[in-house]
């Protein structure tokens, strides 16, 4: 029986950046209207139209650096982040999984950002806390 | 004066007693020691030996390619054993395909737990330090909705490991010089000179890269080559 039992193929390593907005003014939980938001050098937008108090930002697989744009509320701002990944496969039936480490936000046009866990893992409430 | 006298008396018997019984003892001591086997250590034969566990693999696990080989020597009731093998792995699927390839080799001593064995049949517990030398490389395409052509491409050559293994197991002489065997190992101390790019998935010889603990398995068709006659010894009555 054993042998014919599907492998387990949840990993939460997924290879995002799980990003949450705050109020500058009272660090409260911000909902935001995104118009849209973008990963430079992709044109294919990562969110439009949405209401999000935390987004989850693809990381880019070929490199070790990520600039997303945010179009929201009539203000356009950026934040970029830099990382490690590797590629790991836990189980040849699952197939690999590139999982992500090392995450820095370097560069931002927010009020504040402030990292939280450096780990793109969904067991972590959020990578990074920004603040506008 | 008749103090001394009884006093004299009383020992004498004693003294004669203790000096049986010591004679006694010492003759016993004498006697154990006449049978005790002299420890040989001058090797009296070579034994060779093939992994059929291993090449029933290649032949039944798709991907898998692996061959090993062992010598081992006697040295009183020790055996100087040496091993060296080689693995292949390769896997396939949609987004990606991988391939492992390398040598490894071990050396150890094991103890023959049943050296009065007339058959020369052994039971054995031992030890083994290990080394392995391989190279990787690995297609994954991880395309999504956002990024519609990424395909990594990785390839290593020249990673290294080493670990120990405590062994056991047992040889059956079958036919004259021939004999089977099986062998079960457990894998520790794994320490795995990492490559930047990907995590190891299998490490020839040890098994799974990820793991810090391993199991083994080995059966083995042995040939033993005489170097000298030596009888097996007896046991001491």
């Amino acid at each position: 029986m054993a042998c014919t039992e599907l492998p387990d193929c949840q990993d939460t390593r997924y290879p995002v950046a799980q990003v949450s907005f705050f109020s500058a003014t009272d660090s409260s939980a911000l909902s935001v209207d995104f118009d849209s938001v973008f990963l430079v050098g992709n044109d294919i937008p990562l969110y439009e139209d949405t209401v999000q108090t935390q987004l989850r930002l693809r990381l880019d697989p070929l490199t070790d650096q990520a600039t997303y744009i945010f179009y929201a509320d009539s203000t356009v701002h950026t934040l970029e982040l830099t990382y490690e990944s590797r590629i790991a496969i836990e189980n040849p039936d699952c197939g690999p999984i590139q999982y992500f480490f090392g995450l820095e936000p370097v560069t931002s046009s927010f009020d504040s950002v402030a990292l939280i866990s450096p780990i793109a893992d969904l067991k972590v409430d959020a990578n990074v806390e920004v603040y506008r | 004066m008749w103090k001394y006298i009884v006093s004299l008396w009383l020992v004498l018997p004693l003294a004669g007693f203790a000096q049986d019984a010591s004679t006694e003892v010492q003759d016993t001591v004498t006697t154990i020691k006449r049978f005790r086997p002299k420890p040989d250590f001058k090797p009296s034969f070579i034994r060779f030996g093939a992994d059929l566990y291993s090449m029933g693999n290649t032949l039944i696990e798709n991907g898998e390619r692996s061959f090993e080989v062992q010598a081992d020597m006697d040295f009183h009731r020790y055996f100087l054993t040496a091993e060296f093998g080689f693995q292949d792995t390769e896997l396939e699927d949609i987004n990606f395909d991988y391939s492992g390839t390398g040598t490894y080799y071990r050396f150890g001593v094991d103890m023959n737990l049943t050296q009065y064995n007339q058959d020369r049949n052994t039971i054995y517990l031992g030890m083994r330090y290990a080394r392995s030398r391989f190279q990787e490389s690995i297609n994954y395409d991880a395309s999504d909705s956002i990024f519609q052509n990424a395909t990594l491409r990785e390839s290593v050559e020249g990673v290294t490991s080493r670990w120990m293994e405590i062994t056991g197991g047992m040889k059956v002489r079958v036919w004259q010089n021939l004999s089977v065997g099986y062998i079960v190992r457990y894998k520790i101390f794994r320490k795995l000179n990492n490559q930047p790019e990907f995590d190891t998935y299998m490490v020839p010889g040890y098994g799974l890269g990820r793991k810090n603990t391993n199991f083994g398995f080995g059966f083995y068709v042995n040939y033993r080559l005489s170097l000298r006659y030596k009888a097996a010894p007896t046991k001491p009555n």
